[in-house]
């Protein structure tokens, strides 16, 4: 770290194009509306920004997701081996929803007359079984349509050897193909042939639009005359160069999410909390993710737009609730919040853009958490007349009083908030109450407090810059390439030669491509991890490993660490049972300079009470209440509640019986506490 | 119960169901439930009535209940840290793969209700390797009975009673890591109901109960409501010609399902519990009539089925059961919807493959000289809705487990698979067309395998509807280097020697409206 890196964090949304330019010592925001060309947003915010000597600028995109969930994708064929053509269509077999018949699954991004067969066979150890018939190969390439413009090539155990997808590429290039090609055995060199092809289709299909963005911007940014190099966050949280971006677009799905999960990180970390789970509570959805020891935690099995993308990204769950659901009383009489969502157009109620159904902001503002009828932040007034009589409708079905109504509205809410959380805790292996909560986004810190209390989670953490918080995660990311390699061998057949050789070629290649980007030989951090399973089992546990495991000490070492990693898990492990290596893994992080997170003011500046209201805290019970200004209050200052703390980009609620104390670079750090009427 | 609290409950009893889900799937050892995810885990009141249940896999949506019941009356002295198991499909079980726990859950000493997790095994013994034996003629051949027995007594393993269940498996290793994913779940439900009920206070959470039982009625109730008044019927059989036969009858008072007429039970493993039955039929109801119905023992209230004892849709001991689940609980759904269709034409859709195909490879290998057993079921086409195509190559209706990736299966066995595509063509035309069948060939490497079939649809067709036709059968052969390709039986075990190939290709399903080929309206799209 060293002050006076000047950087920028630009994250692009569906709504806003959110900047942050930071030197350490100071920090300024700005939203910018998105556009539909996401350049164009891009480049008008950092004018407005006025950055001059820039030292870094990273990007948070979601070119790559809007182009999958649009099928705005490149037409792309595809190679594959005899017998396996439909493989991309049938998928895992199953269909997508058990009771309604008439969801269907996402299209193929390759029409099966695009998707080619070739004679070839390797068998599950590797070895040649049928030998690559070249003339098909060839004659592929002549019959590949004029239209197609990226080729994808995803043959059976090309993840144990390579060497035929690699000579097909040769051979269609040696036929006159200039089209980009992606290789599975590049993209994901890992076991199952469905989610290898998925995911190398996603990204062979997705090249064209990251490249042909990132030629614009790039001309923008040149045209503007900056000469600071641009980086990309991909989906793991680490930053990429333009080119490695374009060679694996798929790596961009999650870009997004990932500056947040890293924004929380980073603000955790400052205030000395390593384990947290994340909200990021927006309008229409919530994502919520997990940092554990500091590091943002990642998942390679996860479906975007239905789809799986088997890349290490972070692991983020996305929950449809959000400021914007829409409350609703069903068939049987219940009240039902979402997962319908008045979003940003045309909002909830309060906002007075057409929107006539209650939402839970509106609710929030009928129980007082939000101010009514007076600006806030960037936002207009907000009308408590509007939410009221779309409230009221609710209220007449349910034959409830109207604040009894809105804080039901918010109690289902955070129910189905609560179960969404908890599932994704079980799934993990563990227990939210050994967490903090890092609550961020425009509604997360009205919800953080109450969530927390119904989780069991004891602290929670409200960000200085929580509307913006993923541009700031952008600031501080480092850059990082991650190595996947499935060998699937038992544990007899392992020897230190069969390592050693897989390990090299990761550093190698990490080496080359973080040197490439300007990181020296000291700066490179490498952690190595190991898929085991025991023999027979489905499924694998990924066990973090202190040095690559080469030798035989190391690899009995590995196996104590697996079985204590099976006990943790899963309750119970088998020690004498025997064990399968079923991928290595290195993750390589080129150390970057980065400016500190500015620290807030020592002492209080401005008027620091906003107002005294009366604010609800059951559905029949109100509190006179005071309402704080965020950017008057300094570091280390203590609020009790109750107390409404409303900041630029979002207000956070502190119920009776919490307590916060404002930590030195302004966050609020909230001991949730107990409460009874 | 305000409407409020209702739904905080709602998805508080819905959460503890699918957090023991979550942690079956994610403690499980064997592919068949971590992978194809073959569970189900669900919440009960202290009477034993489901209060939730995960969405999980559909044969099991009606039958949790059973097992249940069954647990509750051979155990009414529950004590704390028990946990009964049992798979007698005539004490509570489905079919004996499914190994179901039951363990009753306490707040300082009284009963607030049960938990129930429930797997399919990839072995529990039998006469032949994956315990689904086309031949049977009794249950004793299908595998271990356990009648509903304390496996653990107050949070104590029966150690015996352990080592009896093991001895009879081929795979004890495997089945062990099963059973202990098993009790995860039921701990973590019993953990989350207490920690509800302490929440909440007891009687909240039985109040709780109570009044989700009497929402999901109340939904249930107007969704039959919107059924016109008027009896349907329909029929249709198995290959082998057993029949099912329902009429269902929409009055004032509610909706019955009338199996009567129905074929006496068989000594061929396709008979079905009324267990599975009530599953198909629960499955039908919630498809056709809303698929919001929270499924717990309300929802079934306004609703009864009439299945005569001794036929294939409520068979008595010891008829074999083993298809029963897998493949006669489809064409029960097959002939529900027959009979909806002519009452609510808008919302039915044509018949699906209307068979798991289910197949079993079993033998030694040739290099270490290794037993292995290996089970999956194969998609196929579906019915195509009055408005939209069928899905091609998707599991249908009582199963939507996942397939065996061709790359995970030929490093874990030695097998490989040689074909694996969609047969274009075999869903039947229509204004909508029915979706096409699959082909998978796999070829036996170096040894011996006895290869067990039971599958549905290679003689009868899945029917198309107004107009539409029916999809094509599914065929099944054995094909080896120098000779003529020979169809095999669809339910039945045959011998394939070294570098032999099984093909099994499933059937289509049906179309919607007549094709235009017949003077029907074109298509709006084209594949």
């Amino acid at each position: 770290m060293s002050a006076g890196v000047r950087a920028v964090g630009v994250d692009v949304g569906g709504t806003f194009t959110d900047l942050v330019w930071t030197d350490g010592v100071d920090l300024r925001t700005l939203k910018v509306p998105s556009t539909r060309s996401q350049e164009e947003g891009f480049l008008r915010g950092l004018e407005a920004l006025s950055t001059v000597g820039l030292d870094r600028l990273v990007h948070g995109s979601t070119v790559a997701t809007n182009a999958l969930l649009e099928g705005a994708w490149a037409e792309t064929a595809l190679l594959v081996t005899d017998g396996t053509r439909d493989v991309l269509e049938i998928g895992r077999q199953a269909r997508p929803a058990l009771y309604d018949l008439q969801a269907v699954p996402p299209a193929p991004i390759v029409p099966r007359t695009l998707r080619f067969e070739i004679p070839e066979r390797l068998d599950a150890r590797g070895r040649v079984v049928r030998p690559l018939d070249e003339p098909a190969v060839r004659a592929v390439a002549r019959a590949l349509p004029a239209s197609v413009r990226s080729v994808a090539v995803a043959l059976l155990f090309s993840f144990l050897d390579g060497h035929h997808e690699r000579r097909v590429a040769e051979l269609l290039r040696a036929e006159g193909v200039e089209l980009p090609i992606t290789l599975s055995c590049e993209v994901l060199p890992e076991v199952r042939e469905y989610e290898r092809t998925s995911t190398t289709v996603v990204s062979a299909a997705l090249r064209p639009v990251v490249a042909g963005y990132l030629e614009r911007l790039c001309a923008g940014l040149a045209a503007r005359g900056g000469n600071c190099p641009l980086l990309l966050m991909d989906s793991a949280g680490g930053v990429l160069s333009p080119a490695d971006a374009c060679r694996r677009a798929a790596g961009l799905l999650l870009s997004g999410p990932a500056a947040g999960v890293q924004g929380a990180r980073t603000v955790a970390a400052a205030a000395g909390i390593s384990d947290a789970i994340t909200l990021d509570m927006g309008g229409t959805s919530t994502d919520v993710g997990l940092v554990l020891e500091g590091q943002a935690q990642l998942s390679s099995a996860q479906l975007i737009a239905g789809r799986p993308v088997r890349l290490p990204m972070v692991d983020v769950h996305t929950i449809g609730a959000g400021g914007g659901s829409i409350a609703w009383v069903d068939a049987g009489g219940a009240l039902r919040v979402g997962p319908r969502s008045a979003g940003a157009s045309p909002g909830p109620a309060c906002y007075g853009s057409g929107g006539a159904e209650a939402t839970v902001t509106d609710a929030q503002l009928i129980l007082g958490r939000l101010p009514a009828d007076r600006p806030l932040g960037g936002l207009e007034a907000l009308s408590r007349a509007r939410a009221e009589r779309a409230l009221a409708k609710v209220a007449a079905q349910l034959d409830m009083p109207v604040p009894a109504t809105a804080w039901g509205v918010l109690e289902i809410a955070e129910a189905a908030m609560e179960r969404a959380v908890r599932i994704i805790s079980v799934e993990r292996g563990h227990d939210p109450r050994g967490l903090a909560l890092v609550a961020f986004g425009g509604a997360g810190p009205l919800h953080g407090v109450s969530l927390a209390r119904k989780l069991g989670i004891a602290r929670v953490l409200v960000p200085a810059h929580a509307g913006v918080l993923s541009a700031l995660g952008l600031t501080a990311a480092d850059l990082v390439c991650t190595f996947v390699r499935s060998l699937v061998t038992s544990w007899s057949r392992l020897s230190p030669k069969l390592l050693a050789g897989v390990w090299d070629e990761f550093e190698r290649e990490a080496h080359a491509r973080l040197a490439a980007a300007g990181v020296a030989h000291r700066g490179i951090r490498a952690q190595a991890a190991a898929d085991v399973r025991y023999q027979g089992q489905g499924h694998e546990l990924t066990v973090a490993c202190s040095t690559p495991v080469i030798t035989h000490a190391d690899i009995a070492l590995l196996a104590e660490r697996f079985h204590a990693a099976h006990e943790a898990a899963y309750g119970f492990a088998t020690p004498e049972a025997p064990l399968e290596l079923v991928s290595l893994r290195l993750t390589a992080r080129g150390l970057v300079a980065k400016a500190p997170l500015p620290e807030a003011p020592r002492i209080a500046s401005g008027d620091l009470l906003v107002e005294r209201r009366s604010v609800h805290f059951g559905p029949d019970f109100a509190l006179e209440t005071p309402v704080f200004r965020r950017t008057a209050l300094p570091a280390g200052r203590t609020l009790e509640g109750p107390c409404v703390v409303e900041g630029e980009e979002s207000t956070c609620l502190l119920p009776p019986g919490s307590r916060a104390e404002v930590d030195a670079i302004g966050n609020l750090l909230v001991e949730v506490g107990t409460w009874t009427r | 119960m305000d409407p409020v609290t209702l739904s905080v409950l709602g998805h508080a009893l819905a959460g503890v169901a699918e957090e023991m889900s979550a942690a079956l799937v994610r403690s499980a050892y064997s592919p068949n439930i971590k992978e194809r995810r073959d569970c189900s885990c669900a919440v009960f009141d202290p009477r034993g009535r489901m209060a939730a249940q995960a969405e999980d896999i559909p044969v099991h949506l009606g039958a949790m209940p059973f097992s249940v019941a069954a647990a509750v009356a051979s155990c009414p002295d529950p004590q704390s840290g028990d946990v009964i198991v049992l798979n007698d499909p005539y004490h509570g079980g489905a079919h004996l793969p499914d190994l179901t726990f039951v363990a009753p859950v306490f707040l300082r000493g009284s009963l607030l209700g049960y938990v129930a997790a429930r797997a399919h095994h990839a072995d529990v013994g039998g006469t032949t390797p994956g315990s689904l034996p086309a031949g049977a003629t009794e249950i004793y051949q299908e595998g271990l009975i356990l009648p509903p027995v304390r496996l653990w007594r107050a949070g104590k393993l029966d150690d015996d009673l352990w080592r009896v269940l093991l001895a009879n498996v081929r795979t004890p290793l495997e089945r062990a890591g099963d059973l202990r994913a098993q009790l995860a779940a039921v701990h973590v439900g019993a953990h989350r109901l207490a920690g509800l009920a302490d929440r909440y206070g007891p009687g909240i959470l039985a109040e709780g109960m109570d009044a989700l039982m009497a929402y999901a009625e109340r939904r249930m109730t107007e969704a039959i409501g919107m059924l016109p008044v008027g009896s349907w019927a329909f029929e249709d059989t198995l290959d082998e010609g057993q029949r099912v036969r329902v009429v269902i009858t929409r009055e004032a008072a509610g909706l019955t399902i009338d199996f009567a007429g129905s074929s006496p039970q068989t000594r061929a493993p396709v008979n079905a519990p009324l267990a599975v039955t009530a599953s198909a039929v629960y499955y039908c109801l919630r498809t056709v009539l809303d698929p919001g119905v929270p499924p717990n023992d309300g929802a079934w209230r306004g609703v009864r089925i009439i299945a005569p004892k001794g036929t294939v849709v409520n068979a008595v001991h010891p008829a074999p059961v083993g298809g029963g689940n897998l493949e006669l609980s489809q064409r029960i759904v097959d002939v529900v919807f027959g009979a909806f269709a002519q009452a609510v034409p808008d919302r039915v859709p044509a018949a699906s493959q209307g068979t798991m195909n289910n197949l079993t490879l079993g033998g030694v290998r040739a290099d270490d000289g290794t037993p292995y057993s290996f089970y999956e079921t194969i998609a196929g086409g579906a019915g195509a809705l009055p408005d939209q195509d069928g899905l091609s190559g998707r599991h249908s209706h009582m199963t939507n487990t996942l397939n065996t990736p061709i790359e995970a299966l030929e490093l874990a066995y030695p097998l490989r698979v040689e074909r694996y595509e969609l047969r274009p063509g075999t869903g039947g035309a229509g204004v909508r067309r029915g979706g096409d069948g699959l082909r998978r060939d796999i070829r036996v490497l170096g040894h011996t395998a006895t290869v067990s079939l039971l599958a549905d649809r290679r003689v009868g067709r899945p029917y198309g509807l107004a107009g539409g036709e029916p999809g094509s059968p599914g065929e099944d052969w054995l094909m080896i280097e120098g000779e003529a390709p020979r169809r095999l039986p669809a339910k039945g075990t045959v011998e394939v020697a070294p570098d032999g190939v099984i093909s099994v290709r499933t059937p289509g399903g049906g179309g919607y409206g007549t094709p235009a080929s017949r003077g029907g309206v074109e298509r709006a799209e084209t594949k």
